[in-house]
């Protein structure tokens, strides 16, 4: 497909998605399934850039979507602030977090930095959890206020898929501009060959750390938005569960493209409302999901279906 | 007191210990990290209630049966999972995630089977409490101690002394200079995940004939054991006893004195610590760092 | 152009580098032979920043260096290669190149996103070009690098050092696992990188290779140095040949060009 081609192709996916909305205003259940899926993909596709592109891994990033979540529910209910620049402060939190975090983590071989990374999400359930007078404990924060402008009020289902809609398009569109700049081809090289990448004259220590900032930016912001529109949150939704799902979302769709985290995260929404009426199997479900996809389909489903039989062709003379 | 505490924190930390001691074997026997010993500690605990508490098995029978199952479930792990991905030279962090796959789908198979509430062990012994001194201790306890300490003697003369227990620690250092001498490396790996998984075992029929079961009851001390075995020098059988008493320890007096709340909180501080400032633990473990 | 001053190095109990000195000369071709074990490996590690000397200087330009990581020796022009090919497998060849670029370009994280590298891109995709056409492999810009034939993927290794445009080029044993047609073709991109005026420091097996394109040579042996000249001399040195009788390649013993 030619550039001009995909470029229409996108432009009409993004305007048959941004008004089925409005076809089907009245089935509240899938309206609410898209703007759900909006805000995760935007989470996932933050854990893409860490994983998928610099090849780091965190099964923690429930800490940063509750950075966010918290950040901005706090801010926004005791201190008035409109929720647009709580949701902002929330998003440079979790940045703040993840540099510190990342500093003496990134130097760790895989399975201990996937430790810190669970560490972290525990430490932060249990500060959570624990700090009342900060955050209500266990008991959560009530009305949290909605986005507003002016005096229009985000308050509608409909309303929350357009503002997640909105910001995931932008948030994609970054991604996108950041994967195909230097920053990007230096994250690559650092998930590809470290030993290379660092003779190559990148500095890997720092962009894996500015791999994390990012991811935790993007993950934290969609906290944020999940905090304004469910206007509760509490611990219970920021667990290593929550990590977990994140990750399968990332591992199934297809981990290190655009269209890899919408994909995870659509196809395991779908299959989870399958298994609504069986909701206490949905956990076994996950863990099924991602014992099958890393048994068997570890490119994701976007990294099995699309592949161009040119690039994939392995010269005969190949050692 | 200060007695009861420490008899605590020795309990707990040698069920620490049993965990921490998994994990090391497989890291020293195959490189790789497993995030399931949690869990195999719950089914170890779970299998041996029904044995005991629901079969009316006699316990020491039980314990038998539970020890061999979880050796065999462990075999089965490495069999059906482990080896398919190394067979395709998957990256190690797929064998991480598999492991936690495991680890989520024990979890919930066990919720299922057994419920989410806790399970009681039935006592063991006719008498409910021995005085030593001033200080009165549940058999169970004692029996528990006794059992860690078997264990570990049993592992470490199989490991040093036993042929086979030389030749695991052979393939460990050089799997190709192992083959070459006749060594079935592959089998050697699978026995040390049977082990860890007879070892977890154990620790969970120590832990729940005094604290219950649940299927929760993995989460937590799989990651405490995982911290031990950390703090000792990832690797390093005796790092992992030493470091999972010395968690076990500081865990509890935090709790006593400070806060129990935040229990879980210092001991994973403790780890994120050790893991930035000292990373090969006390006793300098051969951390592949970057 | 490089002057290493009584480097030494000791693992554990092993005196892997002991306290050896060398001059290489702007321009170039310098090579650092000596049978396995020898510590020229070890040495190069040292030269390109992976491992920090025990005792010694390294002299770059009128810096030291001996202190500075890869990613730093990379910005000041030093570049290298590796005994084992490593190279970024899973990206295109294009891309390859690109990334090998990076401490050339300048384009960070805000002109990303804005879209202010617009132009840099566009120069660097056509400098990236210019270099696989000076390899020889502008006809794969496209394809993925791991689907490359080993003398291809030496040649990509190249390219990409090349990418950084060092003044100082380290190869480490790029010959390894070639067939003659592509020794051959090596020969000439490194007399082809020669005459653009970057100087090259190499390490080789392969005696004929080596006397054929150096202009000065360095043998270590054990870890020390041994002998140090024109590539005529070195070949009716006795300690030379000597360390090589002693546990040398069976191969190695043509020295006559």
């Amino acid at each position: 497909m030619s550039n001009t081609n995909k470029r229409y192709f996108y432009f009409l996916l993004i305007l048959i998605a941004g008004l089925l909305p409005v076809v089907f205003h009245d089935q509240i259940f899938l309206i609410m399934l898209m703007y759900s899926s909006a805000i995760y993909t935007i989470a996932v596709s933050g854990l893409d850039i860490l994983f998928g592109y610099s090849g780091q891994i965190s099964i923690g990033h429930a800490a940063f979507y509750g950075i966010g979540a918290y950040t901005s529910a706090i801010l926004s209910t005791r201190l008035g602030i409109t929720p647009w620049i709580t949701m902002l402060l929330g998003g440079i939190l979790a940045v703040i977090f993840a540099v510190l975090i990342a500093i003496p983590a990134v130097k760790l071989v895989h399975h201990f930095l996937v430790l810190v990374t669970i560490g972290f999400g525990q430490i932060f359930y249990t500060f959570v959890g624990n700090a009342k007078q900060l955050t209500n404990g266990h008991t959560g924060i009530m009305n949290i206020p909605y986005f507003k402008i002016g005096s229009f009020s985000f308050n509608t289902m409909i309303s929350y898929f357009y503002v997640a809609f909105f910001i995931m398009l932008m948030f994609l569109f970054i991604k996108h501009k950041i994967i195909k700049s230097r920053i990007g081809r230096a994250f690559i090289a650092i998930r590809e060959n470290p030993t290379s990448a660092n003779s190559s004259g990148i500095n890997v220590r720092y962009y894996k750390i500015m791999a994390f900032a990012i991811s935790a930016f993007y993950t934290g912001i969609a906290g944020a938005m999940y905090a304004h529109f469910t206007n509760y949150i509490s611990p219970s939704t920021f667990t290593f569960s929550q990590s977990i799902i994140f990750f399968v979302m990332l591992l199934v769709g297809g981990k290190g493209s655009l269209f890899g985290p919408i994909v995870g995260v659509v196809t395991l929404t779908v299959v989870l409302q399958y298994l609504q009426a069986l909701s206490q199997y949905q956990s076994l479900a996950y863990g099924a999901i991602l014992l099958f996809t890393v048994l068997f389909l570890p490119q994701g489903i976007v990294g099995s279906v699309f592949i161009s039989p040119k690039k994939y062709f392995i010269s005969k003379k190949a050692v | 007191m200060i007695v009861k505490n420490l008899i605590g924190a020795l309990t707990i930390g040698s069920v620490y210990a049993l965990l921490a001691l998994g994990y090391s074997l497989i890291y020293q026997a195959s490189g790789l990290m497993t995030f399931v010993q949690g869990d195999l500690f719950m089914l170890g605990a779970v299998v041996g209630l029904a044995l005991y508490a629901y079969l009316k098995i006699p316990f020491i029978i039980a314990f038998v049966l539970t020890i061999i199952g979880m050796f065999f479930f462990g075999l089965l792990i490495e069999k059906c999972v482990i080896r398919i991905l190394l067979k395709k030279e998957a990256a190690v962090i797929y064998v991480v995630l598999s492991t936690i796959a495991l680890s989520i789908m024990l979890q919930n198979f066990v919720m299922l089977v057994w419920g989410s509430q806790l399970l009681f062990f039935p006592p063991i012994f006719a008498v409910s409490n021995i005085k030593i001194g001033s200080v009165s201790i549940i058999p169970e306890s004692l029996m528990g101690f006794g059992m860690a300490l078997v264990s570990m003697l049993l592992l470490h003369i199989f490991i040093n002394k036993s042929k086979f227990g030389t030749a695991m620690r052979a393939a460990a250092q050089d799997p190709m200079a192992a083959a070459t001498m006749g060594i079935d490396v592959s089998k050697t790996t699978s026995i040390t995940w049977g082990i860890s998984a007879a070892l977890a075992g154990v620790a969970g029929l120590i832990f729940s004939p005094i604290y219950a079961a649940s299927f929760v009851m993995g989460v937590s001390p799989g990651l405490k054991g995982f911290a031990g075995a950390v703090i000792g020098g990832y690797g390093n059988m005796y790092g992992a006893i030493v470091g999972s008493l010395f968690l076990s320890l500081t865990e509890t007096f935090v709790a006593g004195y400070i806060s129990s709340g935040y229990k879980d909180f210092i001991s994973f501080f403790i780890l994120i610590l050790i893991l930035f400032i000292k990373p090969r633990g006390i006793f300098n473990a051969d951390v592949l760092g970057d | 152009m490089l002057t290493v001053k009584n480097l030494t190095m000791i693992f554990g109990g092993l005196t892997a580098v002991n306290d050896v000195s060398f001059i290489v000369n702007k321009n170039s071709i310098f090579g650092l032979i000596g049978p396995n074990g020898a510590g020229k490996t070890t040495l190069f590690n040292i030269i390109s920043g992976f491992l920090e000397p025990l005792k010694g200087q390294i002299i770059f330009k009128g810096d030291d260096i001996q202190n500075l990581k890869p990613y730093q020796l990379n910005k000041k022009g030093i570049a290298r290669t590796y005994q084992v090919i490593k190279i970024f497998k899973n990206i295109t060849i294009l891309e390859s190149v690109m990334t090998a670029m990076h401490s050339r370009l300048k384009s960070g994280l805000l002109a990303a996103i804005t879209g202010n590298n617009f132009l840099e891109e566009r120069r660097a995709t056509k400098r990236a070009l210019e270099i696989l056409e000076f390899v020889g492999l502008s006809h794969t810009s496209d394809n993925l690098a791991g689907s490359l034939s080993y003398g291809q993927q030496r040649q990509l290794e190249i390219a990409g050092a090349l990418a950084s445009e060092p003044s100082l080029l380290l190869l480490d044993e790029p010959a390894a696992g070639m067939n003659t047609k592509e020794k051959n073709d090596l020969i000439k991109l490194i007399k082809k990188i020669q005459d653009m005026g970057v100087t090259i420091l190499i390490i080789e097996h392969n005696m004929r290779l080596i006397m054929g394109i150096a202009d000065h040579i360095c043998v270590l042996n054990e870890g020390k140095k041994i002998a140090d000249g024109k590539p005529k001399e070195i070949q009716q040195n006795e300690d030379v040949i000597k360390a090589y009788l002693g546990g040398g390649d069976i191969n190695d013993y043509n020295f006559r060009s």
